[in-house]
């Protein structure tokens, strides 16, 4: 889907570029401006981008991250996010005071499995982030103090999967990992 | 105001107009100074990312990051509102003492972030997410903190005087329907209010706000600090903090806009008036800008559901009087006439266009189901580069050599022109492609160091790197020009 | 015994339960004192014993709900504690709050009660003519493997010749734990947070106990739904401060042009 959204890019910059392109060498001949027909075209414009707008929050709204009913996940996993690990448990989650102890960077859970992250943080603003095998952004969500947000996301591919923070949280917000590995 | 020579004369010599055209160089050459200071403390954030300067510390990257971010922001918002001042002196009369008080607490303010970023190590960002000062982990000390929220508030008082006492100009001459340009949708055309008029005073009442709401954090953040069992509600933190920082930004680009209304018609030769179109995309764009800031939170599962398609809605509607009224009509205007492309106008054309393209890819992201694909990956920083450097900078930059060319009567020189535009186009561009495709393939934005689940990553910011120098060669050519045309001016 | 006078001595002999079981969680360092953890049990499968309902029907815990979602307390007949006192404010917030299809449980695992003193029981809150409560007793091993897996214990006291034991609701969805609320006292909100989890609804964030002084929206338990709290007020105050400066800036301004 990310390609997807730089193909839309490319080709409405590529139209940009060309409109303001043609406009420009225009001022090479002179003619005086038809506002009657400049306005017929902004009309048309306006529609036309209307539509565009329309069609796409018509595709896109119903697709909300933000699942309004949902049937019992096969795994609840907590992740907290601290300055500057990510732990990853069943059960009990870690608290300030046993964190040496009671973290875990790492989860095993089952292909296929339907499984619900409850996320929060300990300190500061993190960003819970789900990495593909292959390098790509599955899924992600905010942590925030004094919150638990829920992620649900099914594992289809089976590999290691990594957690990396998305919000910035200090000097080490690019070392926080967490491992998923999904067999 | 009706000819179009007059919208764009530089104000006659009177001492009033001396003295704010001086107020007004001072902030133009500080911007010059400023400027390419800030663009290399960027150039070195991509190349630590690009593997190169590993010794640096991860802290030390992320307090440039601080100064980088604040900074640019803070240099774009005054520039901005100086040049504003400027071209709004030829309708109103804004006090030249607040913009010496506005100009001091920046000083002020840099200086204190200065401090804080480059000495303390403070590296919270901007923007920065409460409690997140508060919990440096040792990096930095707490006076790093405190000079912070001096800055903060330093530069947020002198502004805000400074956005008032522009807003009083304009009220001291035109009634607020008419400041508005109310009177057009019932097909009055008196009083003539130019589109200046009504960009700048929806903009201020925007930055007024905006600027309310840093105040409002301010008061809650100390409250939590200094007083006892005063908890803060992160979410609600995080929304204002999200509205003050989505209000200046715009208001920003707005400015540019603004600028291009104004300054644009005397090199094509046609005028743009205010009409019935321009009254209701503004007023639009008034209304909406108020709840556009909340496509930063499409990732807090605890916002309502509903304020999150709100989001949504109002991103993707403001785009519509930005893109049928003022990009169509400065097409309009350049179509077929006789302009004279010079570097002003060259500048601003492009500005409008990388505002274009920077917008196209702003609604992209604002669309929730792209988001949770796109949130805090380099996405982000690729759009508002876009909107800054390829837009908002240009069209100010344009703008001013304008003036100062005006002022110091230095002719252009068309090699020099198309050295600039050339090499800011490519570098410039270049640069943003770089961001682009690193958003497309999940590079996180904000990193240090890129770890091996991105390392494709480092390879785009070490090609950024090349486009970045291109980039700064045209900016630094840029500079040179403007700032002996400033001081020609100055002595003049 | 006059009516009032039996009601005293309950509620003294309640207090007096209240604070042993207080005194002796203090004293006790036995894991059973310890309230039962939502979080270790969270998505566990529950087993579907079979049970014998107040009018003595026998049938599986999956049987009696017919599909809904369930929500199960442990209670004992004899329970001169917070059994009681539970069941009342249960019963309270049930009728605040905006109804679900889901029913409600009320399990004893007192081996020495049959289905007629929990019918009693029932009739004593005015629940025994009702299809959404569910007054049951079941064999001692089974009801023992239901607690076990929902959180539940219980330990005889043979000075007071009660039973210790928590007070907690278990949350229970297609045969798995999904929320457990542990306390003597069920508010509105607490229960309608619970109902949403059971009856399906997904709740995507839920703010963490701990006092905050302006929170964004909170829950209404009266009408279901998230409203807005003073948090939010606060929000508003840019552009209500902004508006009201506008207007006064530009009322200021219209003075000075009427003096020019």
């Amino acid at each position: 889907m990310p390609i997807t959204a730089f193909v839309v890019f490319v080709i409405s910059s590529a139209i940009i570029l060309l409109v303001f392109g043609v406009v420009a060498r225009s001022t090479n001949a002179h003619r005086d401006v038809n506002y009657a027909r400049a306005n017929r075209l902004r009309l048309l414009f306006f529609v036309s981008l209307g539509a565009i707008l329309l069609i796409f929050l018509a595709l896109t709204l119903p697709d909300l991250p933000y699942p309004v009913e949902a049937s019992a996940p096969e795994r609840i996993v907590l992740a907290t996010g601290k300055q500057y690990a990510w732990s990853l448990t069943e059960g009990t989650s870690p608290t300030l005071d046993n964190w040496d102890t009671a973290f875990s960077p790492t989860i095993n859970v089952p292909t296929g499995a339907v499984v619900e992250f409850r996320v929060t943080t300990l300190d500061v603003n993190h960003g819970f982030s789900l990495y593909g095998p292959d390098g790509h952004l599955k899924a992600q969500t905010q942590a925030m103090p004094g919150y638990v947000n829920r992620l649900r996301v099914v594992f289809d591919q089976p590999g290691t999967y990594t957690v990396l923070c998305l919000e910035f949280c200090g000097m080490a917000h690019h070392r926080m990992r967490g491992v998923v590995e999904v067999r | 105001m009706a000819s179009v020579a007059s919208t764009v004369t530089v104000p006659a010599a009177d001492v009033y107009r001396t003295r704010l055209i001086r107020v007004t160089l001072v902030w133009v050459l500080t911007a010059l100074v400023l400027f390419p200071v800030l663009a290399i403390l960027g150039l070195l954030m991509r190349a630590q990312q690009g593997g190169y300067l590993q010794s640096t510390p991860p802290e030390v990257f992320y307090a440039i990051m601080t100064l980088h971010g604040l900074g640019m922001v803070g240099l774009w918002f005054v520039a901005g509102m100086a040049v504003i001042s400027v071209l709004l002196a030829n309708y109103v009369k804004p006090t030249t003492a607040v913009s010496w008080i506005a100009y001091g607490a920046t000083l002020a303010g840099v200086v204190l972030l200065l401090a804080a970023t480059l000495i303390g190590r403070l590296g919270v960002g901007w923007y920065f997410l409460y409690p997140l000062p508060f919990h440096s982990g040792g990096t930095w000390p707490p006076w790093a903190t405190a000079s912070l929220f001096a800055a903060l508030a330093i530069m947020g008082v002198g502004w805000t005087v400074w956005s008032a006492d522009l807003l009083f100009a304009i009220a001291r001459r035109y009634r607020l329907s008419h400041a508005l340009g109310w009177h057009y949708l019932s097909g009055a055309t008196t009083p003539d209010v130019p589109p200046i008029i009504i960009i700048s005073t929806v903009s201020f009442i925007g930055v007024l706000a905006g600027l309310v709401a840093a105040v409002v954090i301010l008061v809650l953040v100390a409250l939590e600090q200094f007083g006892s069992g005063f908890t803060n509600d992160a979410l609600l933190i995080k929304n204002l903090t999200f509205y003050f920082g989505h209000m200046v930004v715009n208001i920003t680009m707005y400015f540019g806009v603004a600028m291009v209304y104004e300054v644009l018609p005397a090199y094509t030769g046609r005028p743009w008036k205010t009409n019935t179109l321009v009254v209701l995309a503004w007023n639009l764009v008034l209304f909406l800008v108020m709840f556009a800031y909340l496509h930063h939170l499409y990732m807090d599962f605890a916002q309502p559901r509903w304020l999150q398609v709100t989001g949504q809605l109002s991103s993707y509607l403001i785009s519509v009087p930005a893109a049928v009224v003022t990009i169509f009509s400065t097409l309009v205007l350049i179509y077929g006439s006789t302009m004279r492309w010079r570097l002003p106008s060259v500048m601003l054309f492009l500005g409008v266009m990388g505002w274009a393209i920077g917008g196209v890819a702003a609604v992209i992201d604002s669309t929730v189901a792209v988001n949770t694909r796109f949130h805090n990956t380099l996405w982000v920083p690729a759009h508002f580069h876009t909107y800054f450097v390829m837009g908002v900078m240009l069209m100010i930059l344009g703008t001013v050599f304008h003036l100062v060319t005006d002022l110091s009567k230095v002719p252009e020189r068309s090699a020099l022109t198309k050295t600039i535009v050339g090499t800011v186009g490519l570098g410039g561009y270049g640069f943003l492609l770089m961001f682009y495709l690193a958003g497309v393939a999940s590079v996180p934005r904000r990193y240090a160091v890129y770890p091996a689940e991105v390392a494709v990553g480092t390879t785009f910011a070490k090609v950024s790197l090349i486009f970045i120098a291109v980039l700064l060669v045209g900016a630094l050519v840029y500079i040179w020009e403007t700032g002996r045309r400033c001081l020609k001016a100055f002595s003049s | 015994m006059p009516q009032s006078l039996f009601i005293v001595k309950r509620m003294a002999a309640l207090l007096v339960a209240a604070c042993a079981i207080t005194s002796l969680r203090a004293q006790s360092a036995d894991p059973r004192d310890a309230p039962p953890n939502e979080e270790r049990l969270l998505n566990t499968t529950v087993p579907d014993i079979p049970l014998t309902t107040v009018s003595g029907a026998r049938a599986t815990l999956s049987q009696i709900a017919h599909g809904r979602p369930l929500l199960l307390a442990f209670v004992f007949t004899r329970c001169s504690g917070v059994c009681s006192p539970f069941l009342t404010s249960w019963r309270s917030a049930d009728r605040a709050i905006a109804h679900g299809r889901y029913l409600r449980l009320a399990l004893s695992f007192d081996p020495r009660d049959t289905s007629t003193d929990m019918f009693t029981l029932a009739r004593h809150h005015a629940l025994d003519d009702n299809d959404d409560w569910t007054f049951a007793v079941g064999d001692p091993s089974d009801v023992r493997r239901l607690a076990d897996a929902t959180g539940f214990w219980w330990a005889w006291d043979e000075t007071r010749q009660q039973f210790d034991h928590p007070a907690m609701l278990a949350g229970i969805r297609d045969g798995r734990l999904v929320r457990l609320l542990v306390g003597g006292s069920i508010t509105s909100a607490r229960l309608d947070e619970l109902v949403r989890e059971v009856s399906g609804e997904f709740v995507r964030s839920y703010p963490l106990p701990g006092r905050v002084s302006f929170r964004c929206v909170r829950y209404d338990p009266a009408t279901g739904r998230t409203t807005l709290d003073w948090g939010f007020a606060l929000l508003l105050i840019p552009i209500a401060a902004t508006g009201i400066g506008t207007l006064v800036m530009f009322a200021a301004g219209a003075r000075v042009r009427g003096k020019e």
